[in-house]
């Protein structure tokens, strides 16, 4: 993310929107705002757990300009 | 309006070559995307901050670079919270060999003694030291911060020399309070809470569409 212009990179830290506002408590595992404007949002989850859907759709819901990108990692 | 952070970046490094890398950097990046980017210098540490008063919420697009003691150099940015030097440092770092510092002192409280652009005040507080050098890979980072919830205290990396017997070990019990990074920082030659140690010449990118 640093190399290729994004902003505002948070790790496990509370959802922050592009505009910088706290708009969850919630604490997505990767968050930045990419070069374009638009704040991106990465869970990594494993393929045995079910939280994926549930995280995508409170990060959603708190950000609904946002993309979430769900990562399977076991 | 004054520009206010609680965040500021060095890199010591000469500041031209440093803007030239960055710009380099930037225009891979944003020049595909529209935007033009130019620099421009200029004298007086407040006139250049005023560059920075008007917010964006993304993309950045004012970045001073400041010359300052011992060779290093100040970068502040027009981010929608002040400066945010996280992934600008290091990327500047790589390219350039240099050693870079961020810190973070943010505060619900300031001190009367600080310089005046670093007077922001805020409900979550944090101090946080990243040390970066890309020619060894040595990098260490020293924090307490209070995200919302409990606060979380950390060191990483690398200890610094005199980094034991300036701050000791960082802890619930032990927090790295304002003082101590102070210290740290004055340690490495960054006299980043005395206004007069920052110079009076600059050089600001800007980014147009």
């Amino acid at each position: 993310m640093q190399g290729v212009g994004y902003t505002d990179i948070r790790v496990n830290q509370q959802q922050v929107n592009a505009a910088g506002e706290r708009v969850g408590v919630n604490r997505p595992d990767v968050q930045g705002t990419n070069p374009q404007g638009v704040r991106e949002y990465v869970e990594y989850d494993t393929s045995k757990s079910h939280r994926a859907a549930g995280h995508e759709s409170r990060i959603m819901a708190n950000d609904p300009n946002g993309e979430v990108k769900l990562i399977k990692q076991d | 309006m004054a520009y206010m952070t609680s965040e500021v970046g060095f890199i010591r490094c000469d500041r031209q070559g440093l803007v030239d890398s960055f710009l380099e950097w930037q225009s891979t990046i944003f020049s595909p995307l529209g935007w033009r980017l130019r620099s421009s210098n200029g004298v007086g540490l407040s006139n250049g901050l005023s560059e920075l008063a008007v917010r964006v919420k993304s993309p950045i697009t004012r970045h001073l670079f400041v010359s300052a003691g011992g060779g290093w150099v100040a970068y502040f940015d027009n981010g929608p919270h002040g400066t945010d030097a996280a992934a600008v440092l290091p990327q500047l770092s790589l390219r350039t060999k240099a050693v870079s510092v961020r810190f973070v002192c943010s505060e619900k409280v300031c001190k009367e003694e600080w310089p005046f652009f670093l007077k922001e005040k805020s409900r979550y507080p944090a101090r946080i030291f990243e040390y970066f050098n890309a020619s060894d890979d040595a990098s260490r980072v020293v924090f307490s911060a209070n995200d919302g919830g409990k606060w979380k205290h950390a060191q990483y990396g690398n200890t610094l020399n005199r980094e034991d017997e300036l701050i000791g070990p960082v802890d619930k019990e032990n927090p790295f309070t304002s003082e101590k990074l102070e210290e740290l920082l004055s340690s490495l030659g960054i006299c980043a809470f005395d206004e007069s140690w920052y110079g009076d010449v600059w050089t600001l990118v800007s980014k147009e569409k």
